[in-house]
């Protein structure tokens, strides 16, 4: 009952707005502005033919590439500079310079080392989203109790227990959080690195529907990536409550 | 969803911004023209410093800030009144439903040029094996913008000199990344204009045979002026005083190169003094040439990119 | 009976240092701890209880002096040693289930699977949580999640059981039953266990002996042997006349440490019989 409530409440917005852009776009004639049925009415034929597995896929692909590189090593750096103070002291300006950079203006520069391949486009989408998941995980790592260290010290956990049963699990919420931002930056950074050099790719397709005026294709593509964002965030959400059940649990019990 | 309903409501301030058209008390009508962040918009701006565009009374701002992509959907929705683009794309607009209409001519093909290597887009390459169009069938060109004229025209050059269109593979790249994706390897070729042409051919580079536009299509015009249906219905007189005023301009910068090239720094103010005053300066046309359209709208449905017989009728004035 | 020492604390010293700040926590602690013994260490609040216990734990390098357990210098948590800690909440793993967490240890000692399985079950069973295997610490009381971690412990098998006030956040009723837990285990298992309070009335309770520290930087003010008989009672040993003096004792040192004696005064309420340590008597 109480999940059917949330359900709800969370899709009341979205239902109204797509109701509203449906009802408010019906029979439009603008021609950078269709029907937003004439638009769904092309996702079908657009995306789920030839381009599924030559634009959606390739792009799908490098989103989660870069995402899981990122993921593995934000995770590392952001423990081990976590866990060291003098890490810590020496590596914050190199961080704040590194996170403060766009990664769009890196392209050009990555393209000079990595070429114009997939590699290019999996390096952009890890130097946009390695940065939060590295910033909270160092967080995470130091606000691990003390208490559970020392226990995890007399017990003798030997070093892999400790990175997965102390470490990794100690510093879970704050690593959630990380990887939280770092999706939504991947998905814009999948588009953006797919606007350089691109020969394929759902934002270079829609970038090519925008330059060639089929105006609803683009709309489709535009309306899939947002699909494809809220599938993932609410695959997070989904991973997130299993993961983190216990802090959540914790919570409620304070 | 709701980054769908933030680009939903970034589309209706955009669209609803995009209103705005003054009329100063003296009768002088302010009106805007976007062109492209290129040395040949310094020729706009000798037009204005002669007066061509007051003597209509017009009060021309230059607007070079978009990219060409976004110039047709600007004019058709007010935001501009004029604007130039490629053939390619004007077609493409008309195919798909959106009523631009040319008035006046622009840039033209660079054959007629005095300098020995043309300045409209040419593919320059590396590798002396890759001689002319054919050797491109199995390799990588690098162009600006995808389904547009530089893939058009190249395909065709290959197709002339009997390689296979399709064995090219084509990626979009802005023409600053061009240099250093050539130098890498990263491409074979790259398809470029002015001022990327000299600096590369000075750096060894040669251009392919048979690549230029005008190989494929001849006297293309790479450049054309227009505006939306709905402006020359509305307001014929403001048009046709644009056109008088364009007109002019180009009759007087095909007398004058020096003038465009000393406005060449208005555009491009970092450019290198050294490389504007080596610069092959663009050709102007004084007229729109019909024949290469209809050209153009052929090859158009060769490959595809359109659905019916390119509307060069509705297109031009 | 001359057994070896299990425990061995020599001359140890411990000064914190932290940037240009220096604190004495601990001057020179001196005592021993036999097989099987179950001492109390006593003393005002900032004495430098949880300092000793962790640098016997092997958590803190001493300054000075050395801790040797079972022969053996300590270097780091040595095998066969627990601790169960004050900060209860702090010390279970919140994210794993009471059974994991006392299973833990035991993965970590290579216990093979079915032993551990036993092990785990037995170590709840003794502490009285047969129902909660599948619960997460959170969710239990207080005083159930100390008992987990007393669990933890025993499971442990260790030869040293080191607690650190491990009542002081519990109400005085769970407190009672965890103190008689703590016996009974204790008789039971054989393990020598040191219990650091600063519950004068637990420490003698409790202990066979009950070391009251001075002042920081700390020393042992007295070694006080508890005559008490072995079987005790909430009630009846708390009645006897004989708890009553110890337990008045041991306050008139708790108090005089606190004035920041560091030998032992004459005293009127004197009547324990301290233990005799290196050239130093009562
Ligand atoms: N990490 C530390 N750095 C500096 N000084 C410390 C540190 N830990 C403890 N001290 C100091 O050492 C002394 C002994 O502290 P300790 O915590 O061992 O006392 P305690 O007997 O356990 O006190 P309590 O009864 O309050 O638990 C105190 O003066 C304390 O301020
Ligand atoms: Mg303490």
């Amino acid at each position: 009952m109480r999940l059917l409530r949330s359900t709800l409440t969370a899709a009341a917005l979205p239902v109204a707005l797509v109701t509203a852009w449906w009802l408010i776009s019906r029979g439009s004639q603008s021609f950078f502005w269709p029907p937003l049925s004439d638009i769904v009415a092309e996702l079908r034929p657009t995306w789920l033919g030839e381009r599924l597995r030559a634009d959606v896929v390739p792009s799908l692909l490098r989103l989660a590439t870069g995402y899981a590189l990122a993921l593995a090593a934000g995770i590392l750096a952001g423990l081990a500079i976590g866990l060291s103070a003098r890490l810590r002291q020496y590596c914050e300006p190199v961080l704040e310079f590194c996170r403060s950079i766009p990664p769009p203006v890196l392209i050009p520069i990555i393209m000079l080392f990595a070429g114009i391949g997939d590699q290019m486009k999996v390096i952009v989408i890890v130097s946009g989203c390695v940065w939060p998941v590295l910033l909270n995980t160092a967080e995470g790592a130091r606000a691990i109790d003390e208490v559970l260290r020392d226990t995890a010290r007399v017990y003798r956990l030997r070093p892999a227990a400790r990175f997965r049963h102390l470490l990794l699990r100690g510093a879970s919420p704050h690593i959630v959080t990380g990887a939280r931002q770092a999706l939504s930056i991947a998905i814009i950074l999948m588009v953006i690195s797919e606007m350089f050099a691109a020969s394929n790719g759902l934002g270079f397709a829609t970038v090519q529907f925008q330059r060639s005026f089929a105006i609803p294709q683009m709309w489709s593509g535009i309306l899939l990536l947002g699909v494809i964002g809220v599938t993932l965030a609410l695959a997070f959400k989904l991973v997130e409550n299993r993961v983190l059940a216990w802090y959540f649990g914790l919570r409620r019990h304070q | 969803m709701r980054r769908i309903a933030v680009i939903v409501a970034v589309v209706v301030l955009a669209v609803t911004a995009a209103c705005g058209e003054g009329e100063d008390d003296d009768g002088v009508r302010d009106v805007t023209i976007g062109l492209l962040p290129a040395s040949v918009t310094a020729a706009i701006h000798v037009g204005i410093d002669q007066g061509f565009f007051e003597e209509e009374g017009l009060d021309l701002s230059v607007e070079t800030g978009q990219g060409g992509a976004a110039l047709l959907p600007a004019v058709s929705s007010g935001q501009m009144e004029f604007a130039s683009s490629t053939p390619v794309s004007l077609l493409l607009a008309r195919d798909r439903g959106l009523d631009v209409r040319v008035i006046a001519p622009w840039t033209g093909d660079g054959t007629a040029a005095e300098g020995t290597v043309a300045s409209a887009n040419v593919v320059l390459a590396a590798d002396p094996a890759i001689r002319g169009a054919a050797d491109l069938d199995g390799r990588t060109v690098a162009i600006n913008a995808l389904t547009s004229v530089g893939d058009l025209t190249i395909r065709e050059a290959v197709r002339q000199a009997g390689g296979d269109p399709d064995g090219v593979t084509f990626v979009e790249m802005g023409f600053a990344d061009m240099p250093a994706a050539l130098a890498q390897g990263n491409v074979d070729g790259v398809w470029t204009a002015e001022p990327f042409i000299s600096s590369l051919i000075a750096e060894g580079h040669h251009a392919v045979e048979g690549t230029n536009n005008s190989d494929a299509v001849p006297q293309m015009p790479t450049q054309l002026i227009f505006t939306s249906g709905g402006l020359i219905e509305s307001d014929p007189e403001l048009v046709a005083a644009m056109t008088r005023a364009l007109e002019k301009t180009l009759a007087y910068v095909g007398e004058h190169p020096d003038d465009v090239r000393a406005h060449v720094p208005t555009v491009l103010s970092e450019l290198d003094p050294d490389i504007v005053a080596r610069l092959d300066l663009d050709v102007y046309d004084t007229e729109v040439p019909r024949d290469p359209l209809v050209r153009v709208g052929e090859l158009l449905e060769l490959e595809g990119w359109i659905e019916n017989p390119a509307d060069i009728d509705g297109l031009l004035p | 009976m001359t057994t070896a020492p299990v425990l061995a604390v020599d001359h140890v010293r411990k000064i914190y240092a932290g940037g240009d700040r220096r604190v004495e926590a601990v001057r020179d602690l001196h005592f021993e701890v036999t097989a099987g013994e179950l001492v109390c260490v006593v003393g005002p609040s900032g004495a430098g209880k949880t300092t000793l216990l962790r640098c016997i734990a092997g958590l803190l390098d001493v300054t000075g002096g050395e801790v040797r357990f079972e022969g053996a210098p300590i270097d780091g948590p040595p095998r066969g040693m627990a601790v169960v800690f004050q900060e209860y909440g702090r010390s279970l793993f919140p994210w794993m289930t009471v059974r994991a967490n006392v299973e833990l240890p035991l993965k970590e000692k290579r216990v093979p699977r079915e032993r551990r399985a036993v092990l785990v079950r037995d170590a709840l069973a003794t502490v009285g949580l047969d129902d909660v295997h599948d619960a997460y610490p959170w969710q239990l009381s207080g005083g159930m999640q100390q008992r987990v971690a007393i669990a933890r412990a025993v499971a442990y098998g260790p030869h040293v059981l080191l607690m650190d006030e491990p009542f002081a956040a519990v109400d005085a009723q769970t407190r009672a039953d965890l103190e008689d837990l703590v016996r009974a285990l204790w008789s039971r298992l054989g393990v020598t266990v040191l219990f650091v309070t600063h519950d004068i009335d637990e420490a003698v309770y409790l202990g066979q002996r009950v070391l009251v520290l001075s002042n920081s930087p700390t020393v042992v003010l007295e070694d006080v042997a508890v005559d008490l008989p072995a079987a005790r009672d909430q009630l009846s040993t708390r009645a006897l006349p004989r708890f009553a003096e110890l337990r008045a004792h041991v306050y008139g040192l708790v108090q005089q440490a606190k004035r920041g004696a560091r030998t032992v005064m004459a005293d009127p309420t004197a009547i324990g019989r301290p233990n005799v340590y290196e050239g130093r008597t009562t």
